[in-house]
């Protein structure tokens, strides 16, 4: 519903992007150029491109007129289901008014046959496809003969009439050209089934919709090669004849759900790749079985097989319990397979969405692993998942004196904390302390606090000391706030702390294999580890927040912040350009944080979860200061860390473009020779009280194959006042950028 | 086969506890080498008397008290009391293991410059800050504690003058149970004075309070009092969220940690009955840490400890000049090292110990400085074996103070030696001669 006084007007550009990507959107593609083929291929044949467009025109102003999603209407997720249906019966009858008197009609009930199945569909996470085109050109199939007033199209009968109507002498010459250039009916079939997705009927179309999808995605290119070829071995294996395809518009399930589920909604990857080649023979399977029961009414199952296949397998994968690493479904859609690929390579790895608790150690100070997972004592069979943790000296030694009482260990009677925000689940506090050498194997745990962090996730901290509990069951608790102090309770023959977790809520309970959020880790230098599980013997702390660095990254929705750029060429000493610029920061519906750069249109999107600053992704052009502000900050630790670093790794297609960027989307799923290395190094990292301003270099490394071939070097300053300074350096110039919050 | 040496026969008067039939057995510690080398090897290089610094004790100890606050308390900051033993190379020691400065006047203030020290990382105390002493902590941006009114006005005065935010701090006195209560230095809490202070910085134009600060008096040996400070400057912490809507920075427990000397008239030794790091770090963060303060909004806990940190890593070398019979029939032994260097013996009975085995009993004593004056008591009764002139001992536990106080007087003072991890050793402070007097003195008769 509109409010009173809100405009409903929209401008021409909003219109034609609805319209255009209702056509790409068949290929689950937003590409303008894929579009615009498109569209030429639908008007191949007049009446069936004016029924097209048509139909396009009506839903897309339904649901502008309606109040459905601007974005949804303007990705052409309205039209494209209507799209198919105008196709369709503008060339299953003669062009004539009554036509698109049916046309205009059948795009109305798609439209809404749209709507109900996203709703439908929505609320279990799953696309609608094209489920609403195939019910509305199904009854209207079914109930063509009825239609007397519209003429059964005779195209398709006399092929060079329509060829010499469309572009006279030429394109029979060309068409003819076509037929004998291409004569391998492996590659003929190939492009009529690419073709016959919009209905069509001869090579051209489908070759330029292969060109289409080579230019928008060569993953999908590729992809729709792998699907197209695994059916063909499949029919030739069971011995289905393979080339009554030709005059069937079906041969596209194949292509259509090799390019669906081999790369769009799941990450495109080794895995994905071989489902596509267990999968396929079973849509072949289903469009023969549909086929021959379709045929009893005469009419075409068209997509149904695709359809089934890919909502059956989608709706399978949600259910599953464990997220395997290498089958993911597409978390955020960038619209674009490779684009998918290499947000998630790199998110994979940032943000293993395995891990939804982000735990810190649960202790002050440093303190050393004395048993790792696995470890020789007993962290063995169910239990190997577990740490224990000791505090020692610099000679490695964990008591004073002689070490025959437990106070004389430096662990005993320490601060636990809890790892992670939850609640108390069960503790026990009433056993004895050991003297030391001696265990309890009655009360194998000792004094034991059991913490619910999520359903699947519990921690259980053992051996703690005789009465020193401080929380109750039931508490809610913060992460590191004190819960106990470390004890000798139980089976434990020497101070120290157990922790473990675990998937239960039980005492006993076996071990998960689950990391620790983040830590910092003791060798030479400081590094700063996040979800990775601590070896035994290493040097473990919690890292110490930085009061500047946490407020100058802590970005909050509303908040503006004004800055200039300034590029100076390192050869001649010339400003380049210079200007300044206004962000803005955002929320989205999925409540994600952005950065805007006003009126550029570029978006910088973040995550921060107290301990590091990310920035998840970047939408835009790379020439806007936010793209270096982006970069500069890609991963930054909140800690007090003097001397430290961090490293991850670019997307690449943010670093690379051009020829190798097209052959790496070939490989991609299966092999990345393209790297953007990232290090940020804390050169002045100020003092405890953050009194003075910190120093900071990130250097982005592009890698082919593993040489070096640029380098980008940020140094950035951030002042006590909060104004951040960076200094961007490479080969050839260097940009300046200064930022600051408004007030 | 050797001769047996000569003993002179001695008599005990039995004096406590029950006997056996040989009286009070006295085992006598010796200290023969410092870090593994010979005391008769230093002084043979460095002369008589001889301070001695061990690195390596520095860097143990302070690993120690790290430690057992580090792994109590999220957020833990030393900061290295000048006063209490300034020699540069002393201080570059704590500098190089993390610490601070924590000076009380401008000439520690101008030293902890030139040792390298950023501005921001001194903490400046104490009621003796001159306009241009506050102005240059100002210049320097460090962490200025106010010690009294007068000096909050005056540096109201100078930031405004010179344009610049002062970081401040208050330092605030406090009943903490124990007695003398040093109410001479700070505002007081009980009365109010502190909170009134708190809302004249906070409404100050140029003042920026960062941080709450106390020191409760010197060598308390109760680690309670600490938790009973600590909780008031929580209280005065959260009642600053509370009214203001802000978080200070900082809360500073200062020191005053007692060391393992044996104060006058103590009836135990102190390394049986003063508190361990340990001790004071569970008692100081069991107090915050239970405030009312959220954790997450925890403050820096700041740490001034002197005494206990160095006192055990210095050493005073001396040599016995002669023995004496009183008249009262009590023995007297007379060495080249008296109150000049160590002013600690005003307070503590400081060990002395033979460097070498000393054969014979060992029979009460008194232990007398060089100094042609009454009051060069080094100890007035030590248990102490039969010494010769010219045997070498050892003072232990002089690290705090005595090479800061030392005086010249009477005789010139001696070398000051730093033995490094190595092993190596360094001289760290010349021993004076009549020309450092020269340098200094201008006689208008001549």
């Amino acid at each position: 519903m509109l409010l009173k006084g809100e405009s409903i007007k929209i401008n021409s550009k909003e219109v034609l992007f609805s319209v255009l990507n209702s056509y790409s959107q068949i290929f689950f593609s937003t590409s303008k150029v894929l579009a615009v083929s498109l569209l030429i291929i639908s008007f191949f044949d007049y009446g069936a491109g004016i029924s097209g467009l048509i139909s396009v025109l009506i839903a897309n102003f339904l649901a502008h007129i309606l109040g459905y999603n601007k974005y949804y209407l303007k990705s052409g997720i309205y039209g494209f289901n209507s799209l198919l249906v105008g196709l369709g019966v503008g060339l299953l009858f003669q062009p004539s008014l009554p036509l698109y008197l049916l046309v205009a009609v059948t795009a109305v009930s798609c439209f809404f046959f749209t709507i109900v199945f996203q709703g439908i569909l929505g609320k279990y996470g799953l696309p609608f496809l094209s489920i609403p085109f195939l019910i509305t050109i199904w009854i209207v199939s079914l109930s063509a003969d009825q239609l007397t007033a519209l003429n059964i199209s005779e195209r398709g009968i006399y092929t060079y009439n329509e060829l010499f109507g469309l572009g006279g002498h030429t394109m029979v010459k060309l068409y003819d050209w076509l037929e004998k250039l291409v004569d391998s009916s492996f590659i003929r079939i190939y492009f009529y089934s690419l073709g016959a997705i919009f209905f069509q009927k001869g090579l051209l179309a489908g070759i330029i919709i292969s060109l289409g999808l080579l230019y928008y995605s060569r993953i999908t290119f590729a992809l729709s090669i792998l699907g197209y070829s695994v059916s063909y071995l499949f029919y030739n294996l069971v011995g289905i004849e393979f080339n009554s395809l030709i005059y069937t518009f079906i041969g596209f399930n194949y292509i259509l759900t090799a390019v669906a589920l081999g790369g769009y909604y799941l990450i495109p990857g080794k895995t994905s790749y071989l489902w596509i080649i267990v999968l396929l023979p079973s849509v072949v399977l289903f469009t023969i079985g549909t086929d021959q029961v379709f045929r009893q009414f005469h009419i075409s199952p068209y997509s149904l097989p695709f359809n089934m296949v890919v909502l059956m397998f989608l709706y399978a994968l949600k259910l599953r319990e464990r997220r395997p690493a290498d089958l993911h479904e597409t978390p955020v859609q960038m619209g674009n397979p490779e684009k998918n690929l290499y947000l998630q390579s790199g998110n994979m790895k940032r943000f293993p969405s395995r891990y939804p608790v982000a735990a810190s150690l649960p202790f002050f100070g440093e303190w050393e692993v004395s048993q790792g997972h696995n470890g020789e004592f007993t962290h063995k069979d169910a239990w190997r998942n577990a740490w224990d943790f000791i505090i020692t000296d610099k000679d490695g030694k964990q008591f004073k004196g002689s070490g025959d009482f437990p106070e004389d260990y430096f662990c005993f009677g320490k601060a636990i904390t809890s790892p992670f925000d939850g609640t108390v689940e069960e503790l026990v506090n009433t056993i004895a302390d050991n003297k030391i050498g001696d265990v309890d194997t009655r009360n194998n745990w000792g004094n034991t606090i059991i913490i619910k962090h999520s359903n699947e996730i519990y921690s259980k901290l053992c051996h703690l000391k005789y009465h020193s509990i401080e929380v109750k069951e039931g508490d809610r608790v913060k992460q590191g706030q004190l819960l106990a102090k470390c004890g000798n309770s139980g089976r434990s023959p020497y101070p120290h702390l157990h922790f473990q977790f675990q998937s239960k809520p039980y005492i006993g309970s076996p071990t998960i294999d689950y990391p620790f959020g983040h830590y910092l880790l003791r060798e030479e230098k400081y590094s700063f580890e996040t979800f990775s599980i601590p070896q035994k013997g290493q040097l473990v702390a919690n890292p110490m927040k930085n009061e500047l660095l946490s407020k100058a990254l802590h970005f909050i929705p509303g908040q503006k912040i004004t800055g200039n750029l300034e590029e100076v060429s390192l050869k001649t000493g010339e400003i380049i350009k210079k200007e300044a610029f206004l962000w803005e920061v955002n929320t989205d519906p999925y409540n994600t944080s952005y950065i805007e750069s006003k009126g550029e249109k570029a978006f910088a999107y973040l995550y921060n979860n107290g301990s590091l600053h990310y920035f998840t992704n970047f939408i835009g052009e790379k020439d806007n200061p936010l793209f270096w502000f982006f970069t500069a900050f890609f991963k930054v630790p909140l800690g007090f860390l003097p001397d430290s670093r961090i490293q991850d790794q670019l997307p690449l297609n943010f670093m690379f473009g051009g020829i190798l960027k097209f052959l790496q989307d070939f490989f991609a799923p299966v092999y990345l020779f393209l790297k953007a290395d990232y290090v940020l190094e804390f050169k002045k990292a100020g003092d405890i009280l953050s009194s003075e301003g910190l120093t900071m270099v990130s250097s982005l490394t592009k890698r082919i194959a593993g040489r070096e071939t640029g380098k980008y070097i940020h140094t950035i300053n951030i002042k006590e006042s909060g104004h951040i300074e960076i200094e961007i350096t490479n080969r050839d110039t260097k940009i300046r950028i200064a930022c600051r919050s408004e007030q | 086969m050797e001769k047996i040496k000569y003993e002179k026969p001695v008599i005990n008067k039995i004096s406590a506890g029950v006997p056996s039939k040989f009286g009070l057995p006295v085992k006598q510690k010796i200290i023969s080498d410092i870090d593994g080398i010979k005391v008769s090897t230093l002084m043979e290089k460095y002369g008589s008397p001889l301070f001695v610094i061990s690195e390596r004790t520095i860097r143990e100890v302070f690993a120690e008290a790290k430690r057992a606050f580090e792994t109590r308390y999220p957020k833990v900051q030393f900061a290295w009391s000048y006063k209490t033993n300034y020699m540069d190379a002393v201080c570059s020691i704590y500098h190089d293991e993390g610490s601070w400065a924590e000076v009380v006047s401008g000439f520690e203030f101008e030293k902890a410059l030139s040792n390298g020290v950023n501005g921001s990382q001194i903490i400046f105390n104490g009621p003796d800050k001159s306009e241009t002493d506050l102005t240059m902590a100002i210049e320097h941006n460090a962490c200025i504690h106010i010690d009294h009114f007068d000096e909050l006005y005056l540096l109201i005065e100078i930031s405004r003058k010179i344009n610049k935010k002062a970081r401040v701090a208050i330092r605030v006195n406090l009943d903490a149970g124990i007695y003398p209560i040093w109410d001479r230095f700070g505002f007081n809490y009980e009365n109010g004075d502190a909170w009134n202070a708190i809302n004249r910085i906070m409404l100050a134009e140029n003042l920026e309070l960062i941080g709450l600060h106390t020191h409760i008096g010197t060598y308390i040996m109760v680690s309670s009092a600490y938790a009973i400070a600590a909780s008031k400057l929580a209280n005065l912490y959260m009642a600053v969220h509370r009214k203001f809507d802000y978080w200070l920075k900082y809360i500073d427990l200062g020191g005053g940690f007692a060391s393992k000397n044996t104060l006058k008239g103590a009836y135990m030794p102190g390394t049986e009955t003063c508190p361990s790091f340990d001790e004071y770090a569970e008692a100081i963060s069991n107090a915050l840490i239970s405030s009312e303060i959220p954790h997450e909004n925890l403050p820096v806990l700041f740490l001034e400890t002197g005494r206990a940190l160095i006192d055990d890593a210095g050493f005073l070398l001396t040599t016995v000049l002669a023995n004496k019979r009183l008249n009262s029939g009590r023995r007297s032994t007379v060495i080249d090292a008296g109150v000049n260097l160590l002013f600690t013996s005003f307070w503590y009975n400081l060990g002395v110990y033979p460097s070498k085995e000393m054969s014979g009993g060992a029979e009460e004593s008194t232990i007398y400085g060089p100094l042609c004056m009454n009051i060069d008591v080094v100890r007035d009764a030590i248990v102490f074996p039969h010494v010769n002139t010219g045997d070498q001992l050892v003072i232990e536990r002089v690290g705090a103070y005595n090479m800061t106080q030392s005086m010249q007087f009477i005789t010139y003072r001696p070398n000051m030696v730093l033995i490094d991890m190595e092993g190596k050793t360094h001289i760290i402070r010349k021993k004076e001669s009549l020309e450092t007097f020269k340098q200094q003195e201008l006689n208008p008769k001549r």
